[in-house]
């Protein structure tokens, strides 16, 4: 009785923010391109206000995914909601939420960015007043303001800052970007990636990349696809703390040091001269043996899996 | 829509391709009542030559019908010109994903194929008034218009038929996966009803019957002629804009 009680109760608010929470929702989504089946049940939730990272390595599906919330292709199965509305191919009305930024972005290569992003901002139908504010606004972001030629000339830095422009112009509530460093020298990936920072107050970011750096760089949350599933989802601590190793690194400031502790303690040597922990409860002991011995060392750290670790680890179990 | 239309024209302006139709127009336009001007004087010119052949060239007479005769026989001329600088209007921005840009941002399908639609329209109509203007401007300078007959039927008739392959071209430029295969449809199309022509009984139900403006002019037939030709055009003209239209709400972009 006490039970039902607690579960018929109206939600609290905290509830209701929760489950209105997520921009994208995909359920069980399939596609097949003749017989190779591309995505076999992808689920993913996007929450509000997050960066969200798509990892996986090239061919998983990562654009096919992107492609389907956009509408422009259609799934075989499974749903796709955006902003709780749900995603029809053809018919492309929940892309008034989205804003898209394909991974070789091409324009029109004979207006300036300027016009550009006002035919933009008409067929997205925004005032003109809007339009005029908000494109000076977002070409100062990406740095074209003073830009006067024609994208005819763009370097494709450039092209993905326009990309990222036109993409944020109509303030969609979900930014889909398409591996939009890969292609791009560091600089130009710093720029991207600041930029992306900085919209993050005002958007959801979705983008998909197979730069784990770039990832534990800016990314709130994570997904990785795998062979058409997610095999891995959560916040990049969550990630990385499910894979964390227990192991401590030792290293002696002499390898002699090293080679006698492996010896008492039977502790495995990561390399030479730094001793690999991997029982938490000798850790205690492996201390007192040093500090009675006054055995000078290096460094002393809790080894950390990196994203990549986790990512291949997790793609080979798969 | 009205966004589109004007991206679709600052495209033809700036990318140059009014320019370069414009001028083949002019020169087409011009053409017609030069060579009827010429006509005599080439005779003329030749006419030794016919002599050692054993011809004799009388008087050559020209008047308004002999540049309406170029006009009518350069009419397909035109029309290719049209449709070979026409055919990448949709393939251009499959090949460089333009559209995708567009689509994303919720303009809908048929308001893209639609902006095309009368795009293509308004070129063909332009470029149409273009040719048949100077051609007609030169023609009545010269030689007045005695002896022409319904001209305004004549020319009429032609300009359907430009609007009937813009649609055509239009239709398989939604459906298509390059400018190649719009040509190969629309060109099947053209000259499926040129060969088709050849057959009397049927000749007279093709679209292409519709650019036989010079039979209009010289009387030796009836507005009343073309009736099964226009009707039969406007019909391709609708099912191709419709088939178009759906077909483009499916494609891949």
């Amino acid at each position: 009785m006490l039970e039902n009680a607690t579960e018929n109760r109206p939600l609290s608010q905290k509830e209701v923010n929760m489950t209105a929470h997520n921009v994208l929702e995909i359920e069980n989504l399939e596609k097949r391109f003749g017989d190779k089946k591309v995505l076999r049940g992808v689920d993913l939730k996007v929450p509000e206000k997050k960066v969200f990272g798509f990892v996986g390595k090239n061919g998983a599906g990562k654009t096919t995914t992107m492609k389907l919330v956009l509408g422009l292709l259609a799934p075989d199965n499974g749903n796709i909601l955006v902003e709780g509305e749900r995603v029809t191919y053809g018919n492309n009305k929940t892309n008034r939420y989205i804003g898209y930024l394909p991974d070789v972005p091409e324009y029109y290569a004979f207006m300036t960015p300027k016009e550009y992003l006002t035919f933009c901002g008409e067929i997205t139908g925004m005032d003109k007043k809007e339009i005029k504010t908000r494109s000076e606004e977002m070409l100062k972001l990406v740095g074209l303001g003073d830009e006067k030629h024609r994208i005819k000339g763009f370097s494709r830095g450039m092209k993905q800052r326009l990309g990222i422009a036109q993409a944020l112009l109509a303030k969609p509530k979900l930014l889909i970007c398409d591996e939009p460093t890969s292609a791009l020298d560091p600089i130009g990936r710093k720029e991207i990636l600041d930029i992306l920072v900085s919209a993050k107050d005002e958007t959801t970011i979705l983008f998909s990349t197979h730069i784990l750096s770039d990832v534990e760089h800016i990314c709130d949350e994570m997904a990785l696809l795998n062979d058409g599933r997610i095999i891995m989802q959560g916040t990049i601590d969550e990630v990385k703390k499910n894979r964390r190793s227990n192991a401590l690194l030792i290293q002696p400031e002499h390898k002699a040091d090293a080679k006698k502790l492996a010896d008492i303690f039977k502790l495995s040597q990561e390399k030479e001269g730094t001793l690999q922990l991997n029982d938490p409860s000798q850790i205690s002991e492996v201390l007192r043996y040093i500090a009675d011995n006054d055995i000078p060392f290096v460094k002393m750290e809790k080894q950390e899996a990196t994203l990549e670790d986790i990512f291949i680890d997790a793609i080979h179990s798969n | 829509m009205t966004a589109f239309i004007k991206k679709e024209c600052m495209e033809l302006t700036r990318t140059g391709k009014l320019l370069i139709l414009s001028i083949i127009f002019i020169f087409f336009g011009i053409l017609n009542p030069a060579m009827a001007k010429l006509t005599p004087w080439l005779y003329e010119m030749l006419s030794e030559t016919f002599a050692d052949q054993g011809l004799i060239v009388g008087e050559v007479t020209v008047n308004a019908l002999t540049s309406w005769t170029q006009y009518f026989k350069n009419f397909s001329m035109i029309m290719i010109v049209i449709v070979l600088l026409s055919s990448a209007a949709f393939t251009n921005e499959y090949q460089k994903g333009t559209l995708v840009q567009v689509v994303t941002k919720g303009l809908s399908r048929r308001k893209i194929y639609f902006s095309k639609l009368l795009t293509g329209y308004a070129v063909w109509t332009a470029m149409f008034l273009i040719y048949t203007g100077i051609t007609l401007g030169y023609t009545v300078y010269f030689w007045g218009s005695d002896g022409v007959s319904n001209l305004f039927y004549a020319i009429l008739f032609p300009w359907v038929f430009g609007m009937m392959i813009m649609s055509v071209l239009t239709m398989f430029g939604a459906v298509a996966g390059n400018s190649g295969h719009v040509l190969l449809g629309t060109g099947a199309v053209f000259f499926i009803c040129i060969i088709l022509g050849y057959v009397p009984k049927i000749s007279k139900y093709l679209p292409t019957k519709l650019m036989d403006g010079l039979e209009l002019c010289n009387g030796t037939a009836e507005v009343s002629d073309f009736a099964y030709a226009l009707i039969i055009a406007l019909t391709i003209m609708v099912i191709s804009v419709i088939i178009g239209m759906v077909a483009f709400d499916k494609r891949k972009l």
